[in-house]
């Protein structure tokens, strides 16, 4: 459905996204993963073609639905955003205007694409079905302001609003951050719900990985710009297998009430800047199997028989996954 | 003696007087003591922190330091408490005046309080500043806020509060702004201030895998719109849990395994992720899978089921085992069929309740 | 103290290189430093006074004149010249009373709040009713005085009302703030909290409040001398006009360049004023200071 082939999206002479590819299918539920300033959220950006300036698209394309989204028409660039693509944005508890009903958000959205329900009654009625499946009193909050809503509601009803217009595609920037525990877990079985009963494909940017275990069928893991991992949420988590070093050290910071708590380190170091990048795999001052070839040469990504793809050389080595040089 | 003593505090704001923040809510922290609150948003742990802080004073009930009651102190011993009790707020972005430089937020407390003289104030600033982890250099010193990422200026709040010498730490969900990859690092600069200068901690949070990973070796409380539910050591309520409720935090908290997660997804309890206390009886019983009749009358006495571990619960005892005891993938055992379990799924919410 | 003037140093790196990229506020800036100079040098280079001789009323512009002659012959520049420095002075020591005034009642009622705010807020409730320039009028003519400063306290008697009220506002939210919170639990005294953690946050708001009351205490001040109200010895832009009306220059087109002068050099200093202030709100606000 959606392709993003060789995408370079650069600020200036900063690359915030380098060279990415990937494919998302429909009915994947597609995690995108990293920490902040890695790119992800330009890259989900970029996914509806809304980097904003002074960002640009300067090396490959995205494509929806095999038609490159640089070639397309104003007028349908504005259908895809919102009608087939619909995006709920970060913090989007914040998006809200505090003057005007949950309801009349939905009005705005609705005229804004008038042929997605051409009865104005047919939208509403959508709606309220969605703010059910969102597990909301769809009566109440449709007539609620947003001041009387908790932030873990107003984050459900952005959902909804994203939903609103029947997209094929919902890309949601850190959906469950800035969010409670029993929230975060609502949200994450009401997109699980979402995705089975609606069928819509859900692709989402996070930095939480617990997040991504739960929630993720497919996974790209993205560092400093590049795609260093890419593969189902099992190959990706599963530590006995071939993995990114980022991966590894990432899974074992998060403390978590399973597993021993004094096993938990933090990863060293800091997120390079995009600015001054170090030579070879840039991930290589942070890494603790980095080798001579890992300051030289920066790796590719490999792919072994199930697809699982992995940049790293020395993983790649150990598992004898050679890449095609 | 105790350092910290919160003695049957309750606590209503102006605008609600009908239902109280807290109720009669009793804890205790010794000295260089490790002390986690755990809880969903909105359940008044912020608050609480802020009461033993002294930043508002309870409705009634006493905050005590050192056996003394703070809001009795005056003149010099009000001086000296002030500084020994230091909150760290969540939000990074709004803790340090975007006005004035690192330097100038770091020196304030130290030159006013005159922990440093000024001829070697530089020098200080420069120690405090490598004790965090930051870079120590006159130039970090000159920067604004606006410069330092989340990180970054959480270690700096935590710079300003240790700089004036406290012995309780009041830390409000200080990493949850912050990327997962970096908390450790944070709970780790917290841990080690127990250990090497003897500050006891209160740290404040929503998420247990943190508080677990924190509080190791100290003790956990777990807090319910109001009340504290639970409480005990730490590795006893993660792997024991005897509340109903902390039985639910534990099996709702998502957790970075995903044969893990798709295993705890088919036997998660049915009770209700959101809605306000109950006005009668327990405060959780009107979202509890295990509630009885009982349970809705009246207020369950806090027992003790296991040295230094107290429960607020009438039946214990039907709590089983959660998931994620010892990291293995047992199932919980038999869910209760009692008339009181709602169905399977979602309990209908008090939805439009304000935080 | 190294620190302080790192910081004015930077602060005026700052303002030059946000100027530079606003030709309009460039523009005020140099205006308002050229006025500045004059009103410093204007009286030692210019010559005023001398004998009136009504035969050389109302030339027209030339050499020696460059903007023609005033009713009783004396240079219509010269007299412009000289006459900025006492309309300048009187304005920017009332603007300077005005904003003292305003910022301490503002922030301290704000942040005290209680019985503190309840009295200045009174205080400030009155001030604001008090139809203002009436009231100078009326004080200008009882306290018949020729000191630039009293003049300046009569022009700011009510003047600071409106600004207590914003930095009043600004200082209530302010003081639940983090940060400030924060100031209080390191035990910092009062002053620190309202000069270090305060002041800078509202110090956009003031400083640009600050060259606006200038341009009010010049209309204010040109009113008074228009008027007759306040003395008139000594040459200045109110004066200028206030004989050009006794002398009815209203009835001849050949007054025309010694009434608009003063006229011309108050509006154009005014707006320069105005144009420089779109510069100091960037300058104030960190964020657009750095890089």
């Amino acid at each position: 459905m959606i392709k993003v082939d060789n995408l370079t999206v650069s600020f200036g002479p900063v690359r915030a996204v380098e060279s990415v590819s990937l494919d998302v299918q429909a009915g994947d539920i597609y995690a995108i993963v990293g920490e902040s300033g890695c790119g992800k959220s330009t890259l989900a950006y970029a996914l509806l073609g809304i980097v904003p300036p002074p960002g640009r698209v300067t090396a490959g394309e995205v494509r929806w639905k095999g038609k490159s989204l640089s070639h397309m028409s104003k007028s349908e660039l504005k259908h895809m955003r919102g009608a087939e693509v619909a995006m709920v944005f970060q913090a989007a508890m914040n998006a809200f205007s505090p003057v005007i009903t949950i309801g009349a958000h939905l009005d705005h959205a609705l005229e804004a694409h008038p042929d997605v329900f051409p009865r104005r009654r047919d939208g509403q009625e959508y709606f309220r079905h969605l703010l059910e499946l969102v597990r909301l009193d769809p009566e109440r909050t449709w007539r609620a302001y947003e001041s009387q809503l908790s932030g873990g509601m107003k984050q459900r009803v952005a959902i909804a609003l994203a939903l609103a217009l029947k997209p094929s595609v919902v890309v949601l920037d850190e959906p469950t951050t800035a969010l409670d525990v029993l929230n975060q877990r609502l949200v994450i079985d009401i997109l699980a719900d979402l995705h089975s009963s609606l069928g819509v494909t859900v692709i989402f940017v996070t930095h939480d990985l617990a997040l991504v275990a739960e929630l993720a069928g497919k996974v790209a893991v993205m560092y400093a710009g590049r795609l260093v991992e890419a593969g189902t949420v099992d190959e990706v988590f599963d530590e006995r297998g071939r993995r990114h070093p980022y991966v590894s050290a990432l899974t074992a910071a998060i403390p978590s009430v399973v597993g021993a708590a004094s096993a938990v380190r933090p990863v060293p170091g800091e997120v390079p800047n995009l600015a001054q990048l170090p030579p070879g795999c840039r991930f290589s001052p942070r890494c603790a199997f980095a080798e001579d070839i890992c300051w030289v040469e920066e790796p590719d990504l490999v792919p072994d028989r199930s697809g699982h793809l992995v940049a790293c050389h020395v993983a790649n080595r150990l598992v004898g996954v050679v890449s095609e040089k | 003696m105790n350092l910290l003593e919160v003695d049957a505090v309750t606590h209503r704001y102006r605008a609600r007087p009908a239902r109280p923040v807290l109720e009669q809510v009793s804890l205790v922290v010794r000295p260089r003591e490790l002390v986690s609150l755990v809880g969903e948003s909105g359940c008044g742990k912020t608050t609480l922190g802020r009461l033993v802080a002294g930043l508002e004073r309870p409705s009634s009930g006493h905050v005590r330091f050192n056996g003394r009651d703070i809001w009795s102190l005056r003149g010099r011993s009000a001086k000296k408490w002030r500084l020994s009790v230091q909150l760290v707020h969540q939000d990074p972005y709004a803790s340090l005046n975007p006005g004035l430089s690192i330097g100038s937020t770091l020196g304030a407390g130290l030159v006013h309080n005159k922990l440093a003289q000024r001829r070697n104030l530089h020098e200080h600033l420069l120690g405090l500043l490598r004790q965090v982890g930051l870079e120590a250099t006159p130039e970090f010193l000159r920067r604004f806020p606006h410069q330092l990422s989340g990180g970054q200026r959480q270690r700096v709040a935590i710079a300003r509060a240790i700089s004036v010498r406290p012995s309780l730490l009041v830390a409000d969900e200080v990493t949850s702004m912050l990327d997962v990859s970096m908390r450790v690092a944070i709970l780790d600069l917290l841990r080690s201030f127990s250990e090497d200068r003897g500050v006891a901690s209160l740290f404040i949070s929503h998420d247990l895998g943190v508080v677990r990973y924190f509080s190791r070796g100290g003790r956990i409380l777990v807090m319910f719109y109001g009340t504290l539910v639970e409480q005990g050591p730490t590795e006893e309520v993660v792997a024991r849990p005897k509340h109903p409720y902390t039985y639910l935090l534990l099996e709702a908290v998502p957790v970075p395994n995903p044969t893990l997660a798709r295993e705890r997804a088919a036997t998660r309890p049915p009770a209700a992720l959101e809605g306000g206390p109950a006005s009668t009886g327990c405060a959780y019983s009107n979202r509890c899978p295990f509630a009885e009749a009982r349970c809705r009358q009246d207020k369950p006495p806090s027992v003790e089921v296991s040295p230094g571990h107290q429960v607020a619960c009438h039946f214990p005892e039907r709590v089983p085992p959660p998931s994620t005891a010892h990291g293995n993938c047992q199932s919980p055992g038999p869910l209760p069929t009692g008339p009181a379990v709602a169905r399977v799924g979602f309990e209908p919410s008090r939805a439009t309740e304000p935080q | 103290m190294r620190d302080r003037l790192y910081g004015l140093k930077m602060f005026c790196k700052d303002l030059w290189r946000l100027s530079k990229h606003d030709k309009g506020a460039l523009a005020g800036g140099c205006v308002v430093v050229v006025y500045c100079l004059v009103a410093v040098i204007g009286p030692y280079v210019a010559r005023v006074g001398g004998v009136a001789n009504p035969a050389d009323a109302y030339l027209p512009p030339s050499l020696s004149h460059p903007l023609g002659t005033g009713p009783l012959g004396q240079d219509v520049l010269a007299e412009l010249v000289v006459g900025t420095r006492p309309i300048m002075e009187v304005g920017v020591l009332a603007a300077v009373m005005t904003v003292s005034v305003g910022v301490v009642v503002g922030l301290v009622s704000g942040y005290l709040g209680g019985f503190a705010d309840s009295v200045l807020m009174r205080a400030t409730d009155v001030a604001l009713t008090v139809p203002g320039l009436a009231l100078v009028i009326v004080i200008a003519g009882v306290v018949r005085t020729s000191s630039p400063v009293v003049l300046a306290a009569i022009l700011s008697v009510t003047g600071w009302a409106g600004l207590a009220r914003a930095v009043r506002s600004q200082a209530l939210s302010l003081r639940s703030t983090e940060f400030v919170e924060a100031a209080k639990q390191q035990a910092l005294p009062l002053r620190n909290i309202v000069g270090r953690q305060l002041l800078p946050n509202v110090g956009p708001y003031v400083a640009i409040h600050f060259l606006l009351d200038v341009t009010g205490a010049i209309y204010a001040e040109v009113a008074l001398f228009l008027l007759g109200v306040a003395p008139m010895s000594g040459t200045n832009w109110g004066t200028m006009i206030y004989l050009a009306m006794g002398q009815g220059a209203l009835f001849t087109t050949k007054s025309m360049l010694y009434l608009f002068s003063p006229m011309a050099a108050i509006v154009v200093l005014q707006v320069a004023l105005v144009f420089f202030t779109r510069v100091l709100d960037a300058v104030f606000n960190p964020r657009l200071r750095a890089q």
